[in-house]
């Protein structure tokens, strides 16, 4: 943007070098965040602008009306028990699937017996995506938390397992040789050596697992017969009750980004020894 | 070390192979136990699946089903690529629109997009549109950082040199920058196919529509659980077809990089 | 006190067998400081490794204090090349782990950790992590952890060979102060011929295809050994005449550069 010198022509005041840009742009540089804030302001202001309009589609609200009327929800309509009922679900399945995910990753990861005997049945069975089977298991279990949270835990098995496998594999055989060393029994091993040394990469596979949860938890409500957050958004749909349906929107991706944030915490702090991390380590 | 392989893959390879299909038939044993112990009509066992399967591939109305679910979801998926590659490309070059958007993406990643599905609904209609959409919206995700990694990742010393040797932008683009995303692309495209295959099944559960998560859905509804655990196997299928399909094409495509495992 | 009786390691390739090391037969003192020269592929790392437990041999026996070698042990604490400590343990931690395999607590472990620490002057890192620290100090923690086991026997795979020239000087000198303290029974693998000669009561020159022992000479530098002994006219000879045998007995080693060559 800078303008050409012509020649014959001299400026009357004096010309800052040309490789220095404008000083606010070098404010701008050190401090990114304020493009974001300016562009998510940009957006919601447009958004509301767009709401605000005559003739504007019946289901287009605006950020202000969502979040008046998530306020309403939250004081008078029982989107606690909602929430309640769909993180415990989705959380339920995490931890079910996660954990088994985690463990038998590990133990495939030391164990080329169990890796092999696990390999095509794991190979056949991460391609389906297990939302096709609830139908099934919802016909034979009925749509009870039970088949929801089975769904839920299988999803989030794979994703688990496999970076568990991943990590173990990967751990530097030498610090095992130091285990037996010293004399430490498999057990304490598997507890003490493996689990922390594949942690970081399986800890990859756990923050997938809850997305998945909670993607399974929100495509379980929709189906059938429900309570929760899912089945509540699609119940407003289908009424043609905007405001409740937004709310629930904005309520589920609430949910969704607290628990990642929250696993994200909680890695990092069970990960801090990586951040003093060389490059050479045992 | 090609001789120790060798070693390991003589009478190895056989024990190995053995435990791999030793796990499978494991498994389909304890499936067909169970729908035999269960009494339940709606447990089928293995041969009812296999006739059921078989009785599927013969109808034309089937096939009919998986065509539109393919077209449903490469469509979004080609949507959702063309979209992610251009933003990951402006983003990683450009650092106010990467300031502007990145934070955003990352910040609505972990929410899931299902939840959005009703105002895709609601703005496309209940038909193929909003499926297709819907699928182009999860699937743009894990693209995007992808692209954008794969477009960051190229080496200031090859652009240097790009530029020395007096290449425009477009060069420049063309030849480096598209080859050194090209593997981040493929990796994100392996992640993405599932997710297309999730978002594509579950969007055509909801509403009166076409394709296999339609005709899963009316499986079970009728209590033909074994038309739709067949349908499940077919989605299966699919599946590993197309992530064969892009290991294959990484390795065709990204062939410098020899034995990479993505 | 370590008995080496006709051990030897054969490994099958397709359908060639071939012989890596053997058959050694050696015996060491309690008390003596062995250092092992060789070249690369010459065995000595399986030896150690053999001598371990972690390897068994094809053919013969290792009996240490009268038991035959079946298995790792306590009584015999490796040191690697890399140190091998754990990243997600502080660097006490790491060394006041084999105490709390054993059974003791806490406190106890603990307190046993501090005071190897100090023998190894790295007192002030108690509480780094094994990623905030250099090669050389990496090292120091890994000792002290394989101390802390109580050894009495150490074997150390080349565990300087990683550092660079001043810090492996340095940790010379260290490792043979420790020594003369604790009076431990070492076996120390090195290629490096200086480091044998400075280390080591014997050293014994292994050469390759297939790994045996080429020579066992006592080494007549006086003990406590010290910066100054490297000053000692003795070494020269030492060393011209390792750097015979080793050329002698492998070929590759005869491409190697010495320094020394360019002297005398």
């Amino acid at each position: 943007m800078r303008q050409e010198m012509r020649p014959g022509t001299a400026p009357h005041r004096a010309v800052s070098p040309p490789l220095s840009p404008p000083a606010w742009q070098e404010f701008v540089r050190q401090r990114p965040w304020l493009v974001t804030l300016a562009f998510v302001l940009a957006c919601l202001a447009l958004w509301e602008l767009a709401a605000a309009r005559p003739g504007r589609p019946e289901y287009l609200l605006g950020p202000s009306q969502i979040f008046t009327e998530l306020l309403a929800l939250t004081q008078g309509g029982g989107l606690a028990a909602q929430v309640l009922a769909s993180l415990r679900r989705a959380l339920l399945g995490f931890a079910i699937g996660g954990g088994l995910g985690l463990l038998l990753g590990l133990l495939a990861g030391v164990s080329r017996n169990f890796r092999d005997l696990f390999d095509l049945t794991q190979a056949f069975t991460h391609p389906v995506p297990k939302i096709a089977l609830f139908p099934v298991v919802a016909v034979v279990l009925g749509f009870t938390d039970i088949s929801r949270v089975l769904i839920i835990a299988i999803s989030a098995f794979f994703p688990a397992y496999l970076n568990a496998v991943n990590g173990a594999l990967g751990v530097n055989p030498r610090l095992f040789w130091v285990a037996r060393n010293v004399g430490a029994s498999r057990w304490r091993s598997f507890w003490q050596v493996l689990l922390p040394a594949s942690l970081p990469r399986a800890v990859v596979g756990l923050r997938i697992s809850l997305m998945v949860s909670f993607v399974l938890m929100v495509a379980t409500e929709v189906v059938g017969h429900s309570n929760g957050l899912g089945a509540a958004l699609m119940r407003a749909y289908r009424e043609g009750a905007y405001g409740p349906m937004y709310a629930g929107i904005v309520c589920t991706a609430l949910c969704g980004m607290a628990a990642n944030a929250l696993l994200a915490q909680a890695s990092r702090r069970l990960l801090a020894w990586q951040a003093h991390a060389g490059g050479h380590l045992g | 070390m090609a001789e120790v392989r060798a070693l390991s893959l003589q009478g190895d390879g056989v024990h190995r192979a053995g435990l791999k299909v030793l796990g499978v038939v494991l498994a389909l044993t304890a499936w067909q136990l169970y729908a035999m112990a269960s009494g339940n009509r709606l447990v089928p066992s293995l041969p009812t699946i296999g006739n059921r399967l078989i009785e599927l591939l013969q109808d034309p109305e089937f096939w009919e089903h998986t065509a539109s679910t393919l077209r449903n979801g490469l469509m979004g998926l080609a949507i959702g690529l063309a979209l992610a590659a251009s933003a990951g490309y402006l983003a990683a070059r450009n650092w106010v629109v990467d300031a502007a958007i990145h934070p955003v993406i990352n910040l609505l990643y972990p929410v899931p997009k299902l939840a959005l599905y009703p105002i895709v609904i609601l703005v496309l209609g209940l038909d193929w549109p909003s499926r297709v959409a819907q699928v182009a919206l999860e699937c743009f995700f894990p693209l995007f950082v992808q692209c954008h990694a794969g477009v960051r990742a190229v080496g200031t010393r090859m652009e240097w040199l790009a530029r020395n040797a007096g290449a425009s932008s477009w060069e420049t683009a063309r030849e480096i920058v598209w080859h050194s995303a090209l593997p981040f692309l493929l990796t994100g495209l392996r992640v993405a196919m599932p997710i297309v295959l999730i978002v594509t099944t579950v969007t055509e559960f909801i509403g009166d529509s076409q394709g296999l998560g339609h005709l899963i859905a009316r499986s079970a509804a009728f209590f033909d659980t074994a038309a739709a655990l067949s349908v499940v196997a077919v989605l299966g299928a699919i599946g590993f077809a197309a992530d064969r399909l892009v290991v294959w094409l990484r390795q065709r495509l990204v062939f410098w990089e020899k034995g990479v495992v993505i | 006190m370590i008995e080496i009786r006709d051990v030897s390691k054969t490994f099958r390739r397709g359908n060639r067998t071939v012989q890596a090391l053997g058959p050694i037969d050696l015996t060491v003192a309690r008390g003596e400081f062995v250092t092992v020269l060789g070249p690369s592929g010459c065995g000595k790392t399986t030896l150690l490794h053999i001598l371990g437990g972690f390897e068994m041999p094809t053919t013969g026996t290792v009996t240490v204090d009268g038991k035959v070698v079946t298995g790792p042990g306590r009584d015999r604490g490796m040191v690697f090349q890399e140190a091998t400590l754990f990243p997600w343990r502080t660097v006490q931690d790491n060394v006041a782990w084999p105490s709390r395999v054993a059974g003791e607590s806490k406190a106890q472990a603990r307190e046993r950790a501090r005071e190897l620490l100090a023998r190894v002057g790295l007192s002030r890192f108690a509480d780094a992590y094994p990623g905030e620290l250099s090669g050389g100090m990496r090292q120091r923690a890994a000792l002290a952890r394989t101390l802390a086991m109580e050894p009495s026997v150490l074997l150390m795979d080349e565990p300087f060979g990683a550092l660079d020239a001043q810090t492996r000087e340095v940790m010379q000198e260290e490792l043979t102060r420790l020594w003369q303290a604790t009076g431990l029974t070492v076996i120390f693998i090195t290629h490096d011929i200086a480091e044998a000669i400075f280390l080591g009561d014997r050293v014994v020159v292994m050469g390759a295809a297939p790994g045996q022992v080429v020579a066992d000479t006592r080494i007549e530098l006086a003990r406590p050994r010290d910066a100054r002994t490297k000053l000692d006219a003795r070494i020269l000879d030492y060393r011209q005449q390792f750097w015979q045998l080793l050329r002698d007995a492998s070929p590759a080693a005869a491409s190697a550069s010495d320094p020394a060559q360019g002297q005398v």
